[in-house]
């Protein structure tokens, strides 16, 4: 993982979410643990195109679509595993597996999974 | 059974720009004669002219609103009053997000400044397409094309 891309992604995250950045890490959840709402998302989608001048859809990087692709998925018969690499092609296929092993914890926005998005945009 | 509702807001109407003198990709310039005014209706006026910015370039298919103000300076005990000029940058932006720093002038000395952070929504049965985008549009442009016959 990029660990200069996770750093600032720690101080875009405490500042906007008013948190200690010693108390984030790869694997916080955004939503889950530190109480992220949409309003919040929407501010750190800019500071995000701000600071690595890449373009930020929020469907994406927020997963904001992913039970919605679960479920086009199971509708139409399809691996689910395999349906969410390709519309979040930016998540290693490690990180789906964990993700739908995770479904019932919540929202399951991790920080890595931010760095994922930027890292995949920045290259 | 519906109900009308009137809300005063001791204004003579809620257009709190009288011009929009340019309006690029990354940028807006618009005027304002205050007459004696508040100065909260200074930050209104640049909330107005950012909203605007947005809409033009996502070319009036959505409705924007303003989510948030950071940073903003603005003079205390003080009335509006005479021409003011007021500025746009786009800094920041994301699919649904924008990210300005708006400004109002008189006399080349800044009397308000702030971070303006704007969002979009996609026309629905709440905010209508037929409605708002005629209005925002037609607003637009009458007040673009009254600053370009001059």
């Amino acid at each position: 993982m990029n660990a200069e891309i996770l750093d600032k992604i720690k101080e875009i995250l405490a500042v906007i979410l008013d948190v200690e950045k010693q108390g984030i890490t790869a694997e916080t959840y955004i939503i889950r643990s530190l109480g992220a709402e949409s309003i919040d998302l929407l501010e750190v989608a800019v500071s995000l195109n701000s600071e690595f001048k890449v373009n930020i859809t929020e469907n994406d990087i927020f997963l904001i679509r992913l039970r919605e692709q679960i479920t086009e998925a199971e509708e139409q018969g399809r691996d689910t595993g395999k349906y969410l690499a390709k519309t979040l092609p930016f998540l290693p296929r490690s990180r789906i597996d964990e993700i739908l092993k995770d479904l019932d914890g919540g929202p399951v926005l991790k920080v890595k999974d931010i760095v994922c998005y930027i890292d995949r945009a920045i290259k | 059974m519906q109900q009308n509702i009137n809300i005063n807001t001791g204004l003579s109407d809620f257009m709190l720009i009288d011009r929009i003198v340019k309006a690029e990709k990354q940028a807006i310039h618009g005027q304002k004669t205050f007459s004696d005014s508040p100065a909260y209706l200074g930050i209104e006026a640049l909330a107005q002219l950012g909203a605007f910015h947005v809409r033009y370039i996502r070319r009036f298919n959505c409705h924007a609103f303003l989510l948030k103000i950071n940073h903003c300076q603005i003079p205390a005990h003080t009335k509006f009053n005479g021409e003011f000029e007021l500025f746009g940058t786009l800094e920041s932006r994301s699919t649904a997000a924008f990210s300005y720093t708006l400004l109002a002038k008189q006399n080349n000395i800044i009397k308000v400044k702030g971070e303006f952070l704007f969002s979009t929504v996609d026309y629905d049965h709440n905010f209508k397409k037929e409605k708002l985008k005629n209005h925002y549009q037609g607003l637009f442009s009458c007040l673009h094309n009254d600053s370009e016959k001059e």
